[in-house]
């Protein structure tokens, strides 16, 4: 601005200048010319009446240096020149003057030599002897003076540029000062009338501005809440492999930090096809995997993005691929557990089909058919108890569950068997919950019933009831006990600790797995104490509600 | 200059994980056809020996590529003589996963004279080492490389045991001395793994601190 400023007006200051100086120039010329003619023919008026031979000397001294002086014959012939010697001269009848004064008794004319630069007026009068007196006078013409004034007029062109200079700076910072104090981060109030418009603009577009960058944040804090917060595990990879940045999540499952961010991909796993998979995004295609890392599993989905990066996604399945494996399990033991008795029943069923069985051992086939249908059903009863229990997240029924009352059930029903194993049972103390009867009883019945298959002949079985702040129910046997490593695995289905066993208690293996989703349904804890042939002490606590 | 020998170092940083990424899988698959007496397994781990002594080889050219182009000093020379003491190391593990897989091959056919658990919590215990250790280059996780080198008696136990069962086997029945051997060459080989393992671990000690254990 300040340049532009400047260089306006430089240019009109100096074409002002010069302008002026062409005019003035112009005006003095003929202003000059004018005077140079009247002094020309006044002079010469002066020496027309006078007697010629005597104003010759006068006329020498007087014009000397200052005019030139010609005395010209009738013929054109030069009798008389005061700067030039006589003979070098032309004949002068041709001149325009000399001509005129001839014809008329004066002439004029004005020549401009070309080569000096010069202008020369003559001015002639015809003398009473028909001579003619000639005066001139060389002056330098419009251009010689223009060309002499010049430098001047140029120094004078400099001054001003240069003055121009300071006022334009000066006049620059008084005009911008006012627009410079404008706050842009206010609302905007215009120092010029000329201003308001571009004002109005940029208020509107300072608003609109800062609309759009509440909102954008606003969408960037979404995004990154979204990412932060999510369990999946995002990683974005930028082009040569490397690690772009990462949410929480993925931080977690990678044991890594900020740091980490610009380094090789690499550095998060080594999984070869892993690395290929991005390799592969970084072409352009999609794949979907799974990743193991540091025991989890994960489902790591990488996407493409525009051929130039990759965005990953890691979804923990764990828990899902484990359910997965136990229902694998449970059915492929479900199968196997439903088979045997099931090819028991029919060999036996078999032989006394075909009738090779002799009459009096018939009725040992008839038990042992009747046992392994027996076993059947309780083992159809627990799948079906288990597979529920399964389903059913929430149990609605809850009610009042006065325990000592289940104990004493349970140990109703399973006095015969207390009475084969000729075990002693004892229900102590009592307490209440909020729970489920038919579950609680169920819950209660098994590990009964386990106290006493895995006792000692004489054996006794102590069931416990206390209430405080929770709710306990304790059973004590003095059985075979359980080892210490097994703690964890009895609840698993059909997990049995000595398998040979099995087959001479009966059970299903299901027994302490149903215990333990029982348990976990009323949100309590199970506790195992155990010596091995000492006895085991099973603590279910209850939270009070 | 400086920015294109960083860059450099970044290769060289890759490729090592690279190779790391191999051995890993060598070790991984080597110990799953053990269990599984799957040759076809075991054929591709003795065949990818190749690939690990190729890469070997172009980290070796690159770290003299670097050295002699470079001319580095301090840390920077220190990152890269690790690296060439590493890969001998590195290789000589991807060595041993071959020898295991070639072991097996010719066991795939027999019936095993013992459970192979204990074996089998060694190698894991091997893989566990080798990751340790580049996890620590990595991570240049000066106490990872640490505890990597502690491991290693658990290691040396582990053979202590396996030993001791085998000789036992052998007593019980001079049949089975010969699978016996054979059982002790891969329990030896999985020793040797740790040891290497340890030696990279050292080797990182180094280029994080400049003191190397052995000196």
């Amino acid at each position: 601005m300040k340049k532009r400023i400047y260089l306006n007006m430089a240019l009109l200051t100096s074409f002002a200048i010069l302008f002026v100086s062409i005019f003035f120039c112009l005006v003095f010329y003929y202003q000059f010319s004018a005077q140079i003619r009247k002094d020309l023919r006044e002079k010469v008026q002066l020496f027309q009446n006078d007697d010629i031979e005597s104003a010759l000397n006068e006329l020498q001294y007087i014009t000397e240096g200052y005019l030139r002086a010609t005395l010209i014959l009738e013929d054109g012939s030069v009798f008389f020149d005061n700067t030039s010697t006589v003979q070098n001269l032309e004949n002068h009848l041709e001149r325009k003057e000399v001509s005129d004064a001839i014809l008329y008794g004066y002439g004029e004319s004005s020549r401009y030599s070309n080569t000096l630069g010069q202008q020369t007026y003559y001015y002639a009068v015809s003398l009473s002897d028909g001579r003619v007196l000639r005066l001139s006078k060389t002056t330098k013409s419009i251009f010689g003076i223009f060309a002499s004034i010049l430098p001047i007029i140029l120094i004078i062109i400099l001054i001003a540029i240069s003055i121009c200079y300071v006022v334009a700076i000066r006049l620059t910072t008084r005009i911008i000062a006012p627009i410079n104090r404008v706050n842009l981060q206010e609302e905007l109030s215009s120092p010029y009338d000329e201003l308001v418009p571009f004002i109005q603009t940029i208020n509107t577009q300072q608003k609109k501005i800062e609309a759009d960058f509440v909102s954008l944040q606003k969408s960037t804090d979404t995004i990154h809440a979204i990412t932060e917060n999510m369990n999946e595990g995002m990683v974005m990879v930028g082009e040569g492999e490397t690690i772009l940045s990462f949410n929480k999540s993925a931080a977690k499952i990678f044991d890594i930090d900020s740091s980490f961010e610009g380094h090789n991909i690499r550095e998060l796993s080594r999984d070869l096809s892993f690395i290929s998979g991005i390799q592969n995004a970084l072409t352009g295609e999609a794949k979907n995997m799974v990743f193991s890392k540091s025991d989890k599993t994960y489902n790591a989905l990488i996407s493409p993005v525009s051929k130039i990066g990759a965005i990953l996604f890691f979804l923990d399945i764990t828990e899902k691929v484990q359910a997965e494996k136990r229902r694998h399990e449970f059915s492929a033991n479900v199968s196997h557990e439903l088979k045997t008795p099931l090819t028991s029943i029919y060999g036996n069923a078999e032989m006394l089909f075909a009738n090779v069985v002799k009459e009096n051992d018939k009725h040992y086939f008839y038990k042992k058919i009747m046992i392994e249908a027996s076993r059947l059903i309780t083992l159809i009863d627990d799948i079906i108890m288990i597979s529920e229990l399964d389903e059913k997240n929430n149990i609605i029924d809850f009610e009042q569950v006065e325990l000592a009352d289940v104990a004493l059930e349970c140990v109703k029903s399973l006095s015969q068997k207390a009475k084969e194993y000729s075990i002693n049972m004892k229900v102590l103390g009592k307490g209440h919950i909020h729970g489920n009867y038919t579950m609680i009883f169920e819950m209660m019945y098994n590990l009964l019933d386990n106290a006493i298959k895995y006792n000692k002949q004489n054996g006794s079985v102590i069931i416990e009831i206390e209430e405080n702040e929770q709710t306990k129910i304790t059973f004590t046997d003095t059985g075979i006990g359980i080892p210490v490593s097994e703690n964890e695995r009895i609840f698993e289905r059909f997990y049995r600790i000595d398998k040979s066993r099995s087959k001479k208690t009966g059970g299903t293996g299901l027994g302490l797995a149903i215990v333990k989703h029982i348990v976990n349904a009323h949100s309590g804890l199970i506790e195992i104490k155990s010596k091995l042939q000492e006895g085991t002490q099973i603590t279910i606590i209850f939270p009070k509600l | 200059m400086r920015s294109r020998f960083n860059q450099q170092l970044y290769v060289l940083h890759n490729n090592l994980i690279e190779m790391g990424a191999l051995l890993e899988q060598a070790i991984t698959k080597a110990t799953k056809s053990l269990l599984e007496q799957d040759i076809e397994l075991a054929t591709e781990v003795k065949d990818s020996d190749n690939i690990i002594d190729d890469k070997e080889k172009e980290i070796e050219r690159l770290c003299l590529k670097l050295l002699l182009s470079q001319q580095p000093v301090a840390r920077d020379l220190r990152q890269i003589s690790a690296a060439l003491k590493m890969i001998t190391d590195m290789e000589r593990i991807g060595d041993q996963a071959a020898h295991i897989s070639e072991i097996c091959i010719y066991l795939a056919s027999q019936h095993y004279i013992k459970e192979l658990n204990h074996i089998y919590q060694m190698a894991n215990e091997a893989i566990k080492i080798v990751t340790g250790s580049i996890d620590a280059y990595v991570r240049s996780n000066l106490i990872l490389a640490q505890e990597v080198i502690r491991y290693d008696d658990i290691i040396d136990d582990l053979y202590d045991k396996i030993k001791k069962d085998l000789i036992i086997l052998v007593h019980e029945d001079v049949r089975n001395g010969e699978q016996a051997f054979d059982l002790l060459q891969i329990a030896k080989y999985y020793e040797r793994i740790g040891d290497h393992a340890v030696n990279i671990a050292e080797w990182v000690i180094f280029s994080i601190t400049g003191q190397h254990n052995n000196k």
